[in-house]
C-alpha cells in the first residue's frame, strides 16, 4: 500500500479493497463516488464516509460490513505509513495460524494434496475413526462433476413439484380460455390472438444451514463440498454455517475454485469446530434473516447431528417459525444412516415436530438416495 | 459551504414536514438529487421508508407519483394501456365519415386514447416529479428487468406512436421490505439507504414531534419501553408506526407515565401477535426494570 495517496487514488484503492471483500464495485461506482464527492466538503470525515457508504453499499449485508471494512482500510493505511505493515502482517498470519481450528486446516492440507495428515488429525478427534475415514475418503476433486449432477437433479426435482399456478402465452399448448377471451374482447371479440396455458415453473429458493461444530468434524469435508456445490449450482440459495454463533457464508462460497472458497471459509469462520448452540443460532437466523429469506417457496435444509448445549425452548420456537414461513424443512443428519439411530438428542427432539423429512447424509450417495 | 447548506436545507425541510432525519438519510437524499440516481431504501416495516418519498415531494414542491408493486404486476399496468372501449366507440362514430383508413387509424392510436399509468405519467410531467416505486420486492423478476430498462433510458417505446422521451427525469425512490432479494443489476443502478429502527433519542424526537400533546417524560418512557421490547424475541417486531399509535392513545387518555396495569391493558396497540403478547405480559416486571435503567443511563 502506498504511503501518500490523492483522494481519487484513495477512492480507487478503497474500491479495490471492497472488491476483495466481495462487494460488486466497478468503474461506474468509482466514477459515482468521485462525482458525489464533488458535491460535498469531503474534508469532513463523516461526510466522506457517508458518501462512500451511500454509493458503494448495495445490500444489507454490505451495509453491516461497511463500517468494519472502512475502519480496517484506514488502519492498514496507517500501519503502512508507520512502515510496520510487513511485520504486522506476518504477526497476524502467525496468530491466525495458531487460532485456526484444526479441522478446516486439515481439510485445506488435504485439498492442497496432503491427504495422509488429514486422516491422522481426524483420528485425534473422534473414536469413530473408521466411520470417519469411510465418509471422507471418497471426497476428491473429480467428484465435483458428480456433485454438480446431483445438485442439478435435485434442482430439477424440486422445480417439478406440482404447482397450482400457470402462465399464459402464445406458445402452443393447452388452450387457455380466460386470457383468450379477455385479450380478444379488446379487439371487438374477434379471436385474433390465441392464448395457451403452461404450468408455471417453481421459483426455487433454498436456505442451507450447516452445523460446523466439533461434533460435526468428521463430516466437514462432506459439508464443504455440499455447500460449494449448492452455492455454485445457479440456484437462488443462501448458505449459513453455525456452531455457537451464526455466520452467513454465501459470499465466501461464490468462488470459481473450491480451494479459494475453502481459504475464504477458514479465514472468516473462527468458530469452526467449537461447541453447539443450534437453537440460539437458528433463532438468530429467524430474527435477522427470516423476514427476508423465508417464504412459502423456500426449502430449508439443516445439516446437523442435533447435539445442542442450548435451551430446547428456543430451539422449538425457532423451528416453529422456520416451518411456518417456508415450504419444507429437511433435516440432514449424518448419524441417521446408522441402523441404531433414534432421534433422542435434545435438539433433534425439540425440532422433530417441525421437520418434513429427517434424512441421512454422510456422503454423496445419501444425497442421491434423497432424490 | 454550499453542500452544507444543501444538507442543512434537506434536514430542515424534512423536519418541517415532520420527518426526523439523520446524517445518512440527508446524505442519501442529497446524493440522489445531485447524481440523478434512483434511491433504493430498505429496512423493516414501519420505519418510514415510504414517508421519505412523500416528504421529498413536499420538499421539492412537486407531484408524488406512486406505483404500488404486487405479485403479477406487468408492464401495461405500470406504463400505459389503450382504452379499447373508447376506441371502439370512436370507430363507430367514424363509420359514416369519409376519412381514409390511415387517417382513422391515426385518430384511433393517438394520445387521446392512451391511458397513462404511473411510469409514463412520471416521464411526462413538466416539472420533475417524485416517482415512488413502492415494495419493488413484491413484483416479479420480469417486471424488475423491465423497470431496469426504463430507469436507464428514460424513454418508452409505444409501437403505435413511437418513442416517447422523458420531458423531465423524475426523482425515483424504490422501497423494499426484502420479501425477495433484488437483482444485482437493479441494485447497481441505485444509491442505497438502509433505515433501521430508530435509536432511543431519535424515537423520543419522533414521538414528541408527531404527538405534540404528549408530556416529555411519557415520551421517553414509551421510547425506552419500545427499545427494550425490540430486543425481545418477538414474532412481529413493532415499528415506529406502533410507537406513535401507542403514544397517541396514551396522550388521548391523558396519562403522564407508564405503569404495569396500563401497559397490560394497552399492549395490543403495539403487539399484534398472541405469542408476543403473552410472552411480554409474562416478563413485564423485568421489562420495567430495564426501562428504568435505560432512562437513568440516557
Amino acid at each position: 500500500m502506498k504511503r501518500k495517496l490523492s483522494i481519487d487514488q484513495h477512492v480507487i484503492q478503497f474500491c479495490r479493497f471492497l472488491r476483495e471483500n466481495g462487494f460488486a464495485v466497478g468503474p461506474t461506482e468509482e466514477v459515482d463516488v468521485l462525482n458525489a464527492l464533488a458535491t460535498i466538503d469531503w474534508s469532513q470525515s463523516q461526510y466522506f464516509k457517508e458518501v462512500l457508504r451511500t454509493v458503494l453499499v448495495k445490500n444489507i449485508s454490505q451495509y453491516h460490513l461497511f463500517d468494519e471494512l472502512y475502519t480496517k482500510y484506514w488502519r492498514e493505511l496507517k500501519r503502512a505509513e508507520d512502515s510496520k505493515l510487513k511485520d504486522s502482517q506476518e504477526r497476524d498470519k502467525q496468530s491466525k495460524a495458531k487460532q485456526q481450528a484444526p479441522s478446516i486446516e486439515v481439510i485445506k492440507n488435504w485439498l492442497h494434496g496432503n491427504p495422509q495428515d488429514e486422516i491422522k488429525e481426524v483420528a485425534q478427534y473422534s473414536p469413530g475413526v473408521a466411520k470417519g475415514k469411510a465418509d471422507l475418503s471418497a471426497f476428491a476433486e473429480e467428484e465435483s462433476r458428480e456433485w454438480s449432477s446431483v445438485v442439478r437433479m435435485l434442482k430439477k426435482q424440486l422445480e417439478n413439484q406440482p404447482n397450482r399456478r400457470s402462465i399464459h402465452n402464445k406458445k402452443p399448448g393447452k388452450i387457455s380460455l380466460r386470457p383468450l377471451v379477455r385479450h380478444n374482447m379488446r379487439k371487438g371479440g374477434e379471436l385474433l390472438d390465441l392464448y395457451f396455458k403452461h404450468p408455471k415453473k417453481q421459483k426455487l429458493k433454498l436456505v442451507l444451514l450447516c452445523d460446523v461444530s466439533k461434533s460435526m468434524d468428521l463430516y466437514a469435508r462432506f459439508i464443504i463440498q455440499m455447500m460449494y456445490a449448492f452455492q455454485n449450482s445457479g440456484l437462488q440459495i443462501e448458505t449459513f454455517v453455525f456452531s455457537t454463533s451464526l455466520y452467513r457464508a454465501t459470499r465466501l462460497l461464490k468462488s470459481h475454485s473450491l480451494k479459494k472458497a475453502l481459504n475464504a471459509l477458514s479465514d472468516h469462520i473462527e468458530e469452526w469446530g467449537s461447541g453447539t448452540r443450534i437453537g440460539d443460532c437458528l433463532w438468530e437466523f429467524v430474527d435477522r434473516y427470516g423476514r427476508s429469506l423465508l417464504d412459502r417457496k423456500t426449502y430449508v435444509f439443516i445439516m446437523s447431528d442435533g447435539w445442542d448445549n442450548g435451551n430446547a425452548e428456543v430451539m422449538e420456537k425457532a423451528m416453529k417459525k422456520i416451518k411456518g414461513n417456508s415450504k419444507k424443512v429437511i433435516w440432514l443428519n449424518p448419524l441417521a444412516s446408522s441402523a441404531n439411530f433414534a432421534p433422542e438428542v435434545q435438539g433433534l427432539q425439540a425440532a422433530l415436530p417441525y421437520i418434513d423429512a429427517l434424512l441421512p447424509a454422510t456422503n454423496i450417495k445419501d444425497l442421491k438416495y434423497i432424490l | 459551504m454550499q453542500h452544507k447548506k444543501a444538507l442543512a436545507e434537506i434536514n430542515a425541510a424534512l423536519l418541517e414536514q415532520g420527518y426526523i432525519s439523520d446524517a445518512s438519510i440527508a446524505m442519501a437524499i442529497h446524493l440522489s438529487r445531485a447524481l440523478k440516481k434512483p434511491l433504493l431504501i430498505e429496512g423493516p416495516a414501519g420505519v418510514g421508508k415510504t414517508e421519505i418519498a412523500k416528504v421529498m415531494a413536499k420538499v421539492m414542491t412537486t407531484q408524488l407519483i406512486r406505483l404500488q408493486c404486487y405479485e403479477g404486476i406487468d408492464a401495461p399496468q405500470a406504463l400505459y394501456e389503450w382504452n379499447y372501449q373508447h376506441q371502439l366507440l370512436h370507430l363507430k362514430m367514424l363509420e359514416n365519415e369519409s376519412a381514409s383508413i390511415e387517417q382513422k387509424e391515426q385518430q384511433l392510436f393517438s394520445e387521446k386514447f392512451l391511458q397513462k399509468r404511473p411510469l409514463l405519467e412520471a416521464l411526462q410531467t413538466a416539472q420533475p416529479s417524485v416517482l415512488l416505486i413502492d415494495e419493488i420486492d413484491r413484483a416479479d423478476e420480469e417486471f424488475e428487468s423491465f423497470l431496469l430498462e426504463m430507469l436507464s433510458d428514460w424513454q418508452i417505446t409505444i409501437p403505435e406512436i413511437g418513442t416517447i422521451e422523458a420531458t423531465s427525469i423524475p426523482q425515483v425512490i424504490l422501497t423494499s421490505n426484502r420479501v425477495r432479494e433484488l437483482s444485482e443489476a437493479l441494485r447497481r443502478r441505485c444509491l442505497y439507504l438502509y433505515i433501521d429502527y430508530p435509536t432511543f433519542d431519535k424515537e423520543v424526537d419522533i414521538v414528541t414531534q408527531k404527538v405534540p400533546e404528549i408530556n416529555e417524560f411519557l415520551a421517553r418512557e414509551i421510547s425506552a419501553f419500545m427499545q427494550e421490547l425490540r430486543k425481545m424475541r418477538l414474532e412481529k417486531v413493532p415499528g415506529v408506526a406502533e410507537t406513535l399509535d401507542w403514544a397517541t392513545a396514551l396522550a388521548e387518555m391523558h396519562f403522564d407515565h407508564l405503569d404495569k396495569s396500563l401497559v397490560e391493558s394497552t399492549l395490543g396497540v403495539v403487539l399484534k401477535d398472541w405469542d408476543d403478547l403473552r410472552n411480554t405480559q409474562d416478563s413485564l416486571s423485568e421489562l420495567f426494570e430495564k426501562v428504568k435503567v435505560k432512562l437513568r443511563v440516557e
